[in-house]
């Protein structure tokens, strides 16, 4: 598969946004550990529910949160 | 406390352990014993003998078919020869069973000290080991023990064969080794699995 993966836009959503990530894990009760991990691209999986919970504090798509590169 | 059997357990094992060792070590002394300075009485090399006689043993109606017997011998004298080739008979299936043991309260004793008890990564490759011990050490033992006995009954008896079958808790042992291989292999998948599901966000 090469050096590509899927890296989650987190950083830049939430920057956009004006939002902290302890913020964001108190709107979508995630810990700020598990946000952590999946900021820094070191998650194996993401859940629906997660992801549709992240989109929803943030107002965007999986498509905006989720890019392949 | 979960892990308290597993205390438990380990200690009993390594009490074995060193009961195994200690008479291991008395059993190399007995065997030196008898390479060098004769053996004593009461003991002795136990060799199978077959078709043995047995007439008037049995009550009227009855036969018996397939004797064999074991039979103390006792060199006369030093016998270093005698006493090397029965130490390859016992040694190596004595070494088996200490080096599985030894894994055994290893494995324990990781388990104890661990985060997930039995269940890692260690218990997986100590039980790997266990395998290939169990597998390995009893079939080398038993063909050397066999080789060994075969020579033993031709230097001490009248009556020896070339063939000596090994004893019926060898295929309990082989099958205990692919066990232990089995089951360290279900830990090591479970792992994996687990390791997925954990690092799901």
């Amino acid at each position: 598969m090469g050096d590509r993966a899927v890296r989650v836009r987190l950083d830049e959503l939430l920057q956009e946004r004006g939002m902290t990530l302890t913020e964001l894990s108190h709107r979508v009760e995630i810990t700020v550990v598990n946000l952590s991990i999946l900021k820094n691209g070191h998650a194996k999986a993401i859940r629906f529910s997660t992801l549709a919970r992240l989109c929803e504090a943030l107002g965007c798509q999986p498509g905006d949160l989720l890019t392949f590169e | 406390m979960p892990t308290r059997w597993i205390i438990r357990l380990e200690i009993l094992l390594s009490v074995g352990l060193v009961l195994g060792c200690l008479g291991a070590l008395a059993g190399l002394l007995m065997n030196a014993g008898m390479a060098f300075f004769g053996t004593p009485d009461g003991m002795g090399i136990p060799l199978r003998v077959f078709d043995v006689p047995t007439e008037g043993l049995t009550a009227g109606g009855a036969t018996i078919d397939a004797v064999s017997a074991e039979v103390t011998v006792r060199p006369r004298g030093a016998a270093p020869l005698q006493g090397l080739l029965y130490l390859l008979m016992w040694a190596p299936g004595t070494a088996t069973w200490l080096l599985a043991l030894f894994t055994l309260v290893r494995a324990l004793r990781r388990a104890r000290s661990g985060d997930r008890a039995l269940f890692s990564a260690a218990t997986a490759r100590d039980l790997r080991t266990l395998g290939w011990i169990l597998i390995a050490g009893s079939l080398v033992s038993a063909a050397i023990g066999m080789v060994a006995e075969a020579i033993l009954s031709s230097m001490l008896l009248t009556e020896s064969h070339p063939f000596y079958p090994p004893s019926g808790e060898l295929v309990g042992v082989v099958v205990a080794g692919f066990a232990a291989l089995g089951v360290s292999e279900i830990i090591r998948r479970s792992l994996a699995l687990l390791e997925e599901v954990e690092a799901t966000i």
